[in-house]
């Protein structure tokens, strides 16, 4: 099933058809890169700026500019690294552009995020593996929850609509199964160390 | 498994509600101040993202687990307990800091409405950010203050079954009013919270709440704006759950909900007590039924014309979505209903006139530039066209331009739409494809040579409800009629414009030659439609009886 996020973040400009072979060799080969690497970049960004609708957008923006600056990219270097790069100086001027916003983190405490975020996002693949894991723990409810906030992309509102509770208990209880996962999680890096 | 410590915990709570958009700035000044001064919390606050982009990503949630019916998933009961026990769970303590200092600066985030960009809207539109749900389980009542909910915006030929507490148009709607039954016609409702339901009767219905109500039985078409996401109709089988879309639902006799979309995507959760819940994602033009005996969900046939999608009581007006005729617009009409027969538009002052009080039946110099019509927002105007001085105007306000043929500028009986025609004070009918003009089974619009007519197409989407128009179709040709009268040869050339430009055109048809078939697609951003007759490859416009019949306007063609 293809991934909805990955659907929408590549630039609309790498959907042209290419005339030139080269350029849809070129094209091919970016597309493959940024299709098995972009969840890492991706990662970065929305630590960064914790919101789903920015991350979003400086995901397309990122991946625009990744794809105009391809030739500068070296085949068989660090795609990611690269693109963490470019993704950085789009943060920065979110940032400048956000400055005044009381909802966005401001430079300095990105300064602090950055030193401890590439080594994080660079555990992406086995932190993925442990929570399908430790996801498979929990109760069908709990599941079930998560499925619909975040599979269906559910706001807390409706789902509490959706059962006739209070917003807040929903809160309560996403709160309790996350912080379950993460502890999971934990142990079962931790295990297999 | 080792509890997290409490600032970790903090920062977890937070971003819940953050990553949902509910955060206030104090809350993330708070998790700001986590995740700079502790270490612990700074970690947990990377893991809680990756998490979080792996949910998104969807990769753990297995296609086994989203259809395993053997697992109970969803369940009120359960939920219920569950709540339970997070009511009576160990406190979490939270060791209190003291506030940070109140920084005074502006902010513009609102959590209110969801921000909407283009990958979200793309999202929205590809995935599930237009979505039903379906779940299936009764309602639970409670005790409510009497408070107001919604407002009838107007009722067409409604019928109740007790007339006495019949609502009119204007009556307010509180949460705890007794369910209404209408017996036929229809009824719109406009609910506090920015949503308006059509109700068609036979219907037994409640508005409960300002974003909730309940059908019976009959039908509902709902339209949603984003600003009223959530807005629920519970049936007796299901409840259906919208966020931002247009959907019509009816309750047949055996209690089987229908649903059918228009527009948006939807993602159908449904079920029963006690047993899993399934789904499937019902796109616009598609439809579904949920059996109330067997919860059992299957797609069906999708009906464009089964929901009233518009009504309006002062103009007669009821409409489903089926096409509009052009020739009804001439007569001073809506499309559907209000049209005056044998009426046409005068062409010195643009004012609609019935053919008794205008009928110039001598071909006459005609008047020069464009003549807008202002009696009706759906006719721009008329026009002779003539490019004997270079281009000319097809519509008012707007400098569109055409290169017009030359032509003598002589017009003859104005723009019309009856079957008649008069010549030398002696009337006869029309006839065009061996059928009667000018009926309501073969409707025209009569333009003898040189005349044009444009409409106002975003009016028209505009008054619709800004549905769609999809395409416009016709056949141009002769009335049969000239053959008798006609003793000479004859042509005629017809075109179509779409803002100005030539989207048909057939040059010199003749009266011996069968109707002309003209389908032509529109674009959302088609303003105007322009119809022109000239003359053909002669130097005379004498019986150039032109007609455009059946000329309609379609929706989602």
């Amino acid at each position: 099933m293809e991934d909805t996020i990955s659907k929408n973040r590549f630039p609309d400009k790498v959907r042209l058809m290419a005339t030139n072979p080269d350029i849809q060799e070129n094209m091919d080969l970016f597309v493959k890169l940024l299709s098995s690497n972009q969840k890492w970049i991706y990662a970065y960004i929305l630590s960064m700026i914790p919101n789903y609708n920015d991350a979003d957008d400086l995901m397309q923006e990122t991946s625009s500019i990744m794809w105009k600056k391809f030739n500068d990219f070296q085949p068989g270097t660090d795609f990611v690294k690269w693109g963490i790069k470019i993704a950085h100086y789009q943060i920065l001027n979110f940032c400048r552009k956000k400055s005044k916003s009381p909802l966005h983190f401001n430079s300095d405490t990105i300064e602090i995020l950055q030193d401890t975020c590439e080594n994080v996002v660079m555990e992406f693949n086995t932190r993925q593996e442990a929570l399908r894991n430790c996801f498979n723990k929990l109760s069908s409810d709990d599941q079930g929850l998560l499925q619909v906030h975040y599979y269906q992309s559910t706001p807390v509102k409706v789902i509490a609509h959706q059962f006739g509770q209070t917003v807040q208990n929903i809160y309560q209880k996403l709160t309790r199964i996350e912080c379950a996962l993460l502890n999971c999680i934990r142990h079962m890096l931790a295990a297999e160390q | 498994m080792d509890k997290m410590n409490p600032k970790s915990y903090e920062a977890v709570r937070i971003l819940v509600r953050h990553m949902d958009g509910s955060s206030t700035p104090e809350d993330f000044q708070r998790l700001e101040s986590l995740v700079r001064t502790d270490p612990e919390a700074r970690r947990v606050y990377f893991e809680y993202i990756m998490m979080a982009v792996c949910m998104r990503e969807k990769k753990i949630f297995t296609s086994r687990q989203l259809h395993d019916e053997s697992r109970r998933s969803f369940d009120p009961d359960l939920w219920a307990t569950l709540l339970e026990e997070e009511k009576n769970a160990p406190v979490v303590q939270l060791q209190k800091t003291p506030p940070p200092a109140p920084v005074p600066v502006p902010h513009d985030h609102k959590h209110t409405a969801r921000q909407i960009n283009k990958l979200s809207l793309a999202a929205a539109i590809l995935s599930a950010a237009a979505l039903i749900f379906i779940i299936a389980y009764t309602n639970v009542t409670s005790l409510r203050t009497i408070e107001p909910v919604a407002e009838v915006i107007d009722t067409y030929n409604a019928v109740w079954q007790d007339a006495s507490q019949a609502p009119r148009k204007g009556s307010v709607l509180y949460n705890t009013d007794p369910r209404q039954k209408l017996l036929s016609g229809l009824v719109k409702v406009r609910f506090n919270t920015g949503a308006e339901v059509i109700i068609e009767g036979p219907a037994f219905y409640a508005c409960k709440a300002p974003d909730q109500m309940t059908l019976s039985r009959g039908k509902a078409f709902a339209h949603i704006p984003l600003s009223a996401s959530g807005f629920m109709i519970n049936t007796p089988a299901s409840k259906i759950i919208d966020l931002g879309t247009e959907f019509g639902v009816e309750i047949d006799d055996q209690g089987n909900s229908l649903v059918q979309m228009y527009k948006g995507k939807a993602s159908l959760i449904w079920g029963r007590r006690g047993n899993n819940l399934q789904n499937l994602t019902l796109t616009e033009n598609n439809a579904a039924k949920v059996t109330a005996a067997t919860s059992r969900l299957e797609t069906i046939a999708y009906d464009e014309t089964a929901f009233v999608r518009k009504f309006d009581s002062k103009q007669n007006l009821s409409w489903r979505g089926q096409s509009l005729s052009l020739a009804d617009l001439v007569g001073g009409g809506n499309g559907l209903t209000g049209g005056s027969p044998d009426t046409g538009i005068r062409w010195d002052n643009g004012r609609f006139a019935s053919l008794d009080d205008y009928y110039p039946d001598r071909t006459a110099a005609g008047p020069t530039g464009f003549i807008p019509v202002r009696q009706s927002p759906f006719i721009e105007g008329v026009f002779i066209p003539n490019g004997s001085n270079g281009p000319i105007a097809v519509a008012d306000r707007d400098t569109i331009l055409w290169d017009a043929p030359v032509s003598d500028g002589r017009v003859c009986y104005n723009v019309h739409n009856s079957g008649t025609l008069i010549r030398n004070g002696v009337k006869h009918i029309q006839k065009f494809d061996g059928r009667l003009c000018g009926t309501p089974e073969n409707p025209v619009i009569s333009m003898h040579a040189n005349a044009a007519i444009t409409f106002n197409l975003e009016e028209i989407r505009r008054f619709y409800g800004n549905a769609p128009l999809t395409a416009f179709t016709a056949f141009c040709g002769y009335s049969e009629t000239v053959l008798k009268y006609a003793g000479e040869k004859t042509m005629a050339d017809f075109y179509v414009l779409v803002d100005g430009q030539e989207r048909f055109a057939r040059a010199d048809m003749t009266p011996y030659e069968q109707p002309c078939p003209i389908d032509i697609k529109l674009a959302p951003t088609d303003r105007h439609l322009t119809l022109i007759t000239t003359r053909g490859d002669g130097d005379h416009t004498s019986f150039d009886w032109c007609l455009f019949a059946q000329p309609k306007l379609h929706f989602d063609k």
